[in-house]
């Protein structure tokens, strides 16, 4: 296993790329993410443009910022979560601590209609696997966007790929039960 | 630690992680545990292979075009302000540069003039008449606003002196003559003067300035507030090393 070094979250360098850079450069992700979270092309379209016209409005106030990429996540996390709320979709995850089970060895064995998989998460546990396994944010970066403590967002994390792991060999298992192949 | 801590803090990866104190410990383990190790690969693989059964999903261009179109004031913008940046910075260098070529042409006409002054008081009469340094000095005190220095200077004669208005600068005219030829010493104060239209050079490491006008060689050196022009037909050589000792010996005063 390669061990790299630590990373820290926070961003150094002098030079950080304008919003409108960073706008550009993730939109095929801001678009993927939204559509993920929403299940709908037209709505994730209209999300990722508000969330572009918010972070233009919100430019001056991210001087002081040192991820952009996190902060447009962030816009287009809370739009999403408030059109979730709205519909009622969007419920909060209540925790316990044994469910948090970091020990967890997935079956790479199991892949089966994964999109599906994801899109039976809860949006909060959809959210963080989201940001953390498909746009490779920190688990702070992710507790950040979602205004969660980075304890509750790995957490969150953990039930998340339980549940994955679950649904998608719960998937395999009737899969197989039908006489299907790989 | 154990193994359980270590997976915890480390989770979902080393580099996922939320950063703690007891961070490097955990990794500490981790490169010391097989276990462990295993464990993480086995979830790297799993988010590996999750990753790959998603069909990417790219945003259309009519998406793209939007989004260029929000972020394009602000780009403008941008532009627009590093555009008038680099017009200030060019109009500020041309400005600059304007401005000293003016000066060095405005300097140049003032040194010609003392040239075209110097022939055309060739044959004219001192004011006084004098061979005495500190008499043309003492005689200076009241007519000008610094102090004139009269240097007595080795093969050369001292004539005399007189008062005179180059281009509405009150300067003090000293008349020397060496190896036969006239040479004028003209002394004007430094505030009323710029050197910038002369070449420059290095005698002895004291700045000089020279130039040449109409067959008159023309060397001039700044002390102490006063500038000291010297003008003949002498050699542009043999005048610099005149210049030279004259500001040697005037630095004594």
């Amino acid at each position: 296993m390669k061990i790299v070094p630590i990373n820290s979250g926070s961003d150094n360098s002098p030079e950080r790329p304008p919003l409108e850079t960073v706008l550009l450069e993730e939109i095929n992700s801001l678009y993927a993410t939204a559509i993920r979270m929403t299940g709908r092309r037209d709505l994730a379209e209209d999300l990722v443009q508000e969330t572009a016209r918010k972070t233009m409005q919100g430019a001056s106030s991210m001087r002081d910022q040192r991820n952009p990429r996190a902060w447009v996540f962030k816009i287009l996390i809370n739009l999403i979560r408030d059109h979730l709320r709205r519909q009622k979709l969007w419920h909060e995850v209540d925790l316990s601590a044994s469910e948090s089970d970091y020990s967890l060895a997935p079956d790479t064995s199991s892949m089966h209609d994964v999109p599906a998989a994801i899109a039976k998460l809860n949006p909060p546990l959809r959210a963080i696997v989201l940001l953390v396994h498909f746009e490779e944010f920190t688990i702070s970066e992710a507790a950040a966007i979602l205004k969660i403590p980075p304890g509750t967002a790995a957490s969150r994390l953990a039930r998340a790929n339980r549940e994955l792991r679950d649904s998608l060999e719960a998937y395999r298992s009737r899969f197989s039960r039908e006489g299907g192949g790989a | 630690m154990n193994c359980a801590h270590a997976r915890k803090l480390l989770y979902p990866n080393p580099e996922q992680a939320e950063v703690t104190i007891e961070h490097s410990e955990a990794l500490a383990h981790l490169r010391s545990c097989d276990d462990c190790q295993r464990l993480f690969e086995a979830r790297a693989s799993w988010v590996g292979e999750l990753k790959s059964q998603l069909s990417p999903l790219a945003a259309p261009s009519h998406l793209r075009q939007a989004v260029n179109e929000i972020t394009q004031p602000r780009r403008a913008g941008l532009l627009s302000r590093r555009a008038l940046q680099v017009a200030a910075a060019a109009v500020l260098l041309i400005a600059i540069a304007v401005g000293w070529l003016a000066s060095r042409t405005n300097s140049q006409g003032f040194f010609r003039s003392i040239c075209e002054d110097h022939a055309k008081y060739l044959t004219a009469e001192s004011q006084l008449q004098s061979t005495d340094p500190s008499q043309i000095e003492t005689w200076f005190r009241e007519k000008t606003d610094f102090g004139v220095r009269v240097p007595a200077l080795e093969t050369t004669n001292l004539l005399g002196a007189r008062l005179c208005l180059l281009r509405e600068r009150k300067a003090a005219l000293i008349f020397y003559r060496r190896s036969g030829r006239p040479v004028s010493m003209f002394q004007l104060n430094a505030k009323d003067v710029s050197l910038a239209g002369l070449d420059r050079s290095v005698i002895d490491g004291a700045p000089f300035w020279r130039m040449s006008y109409k067959g008159y060689a023309l060397a001039a050196f700044e002390q102490r507030g006063v500038v000291f022009v010297l003008v003949s037909d002498l050699r542009e050589t043999d005048l610099l090393q005149m210049a030279s000792m004259a500001r040697t010996r005037s630095a004594g005063f």
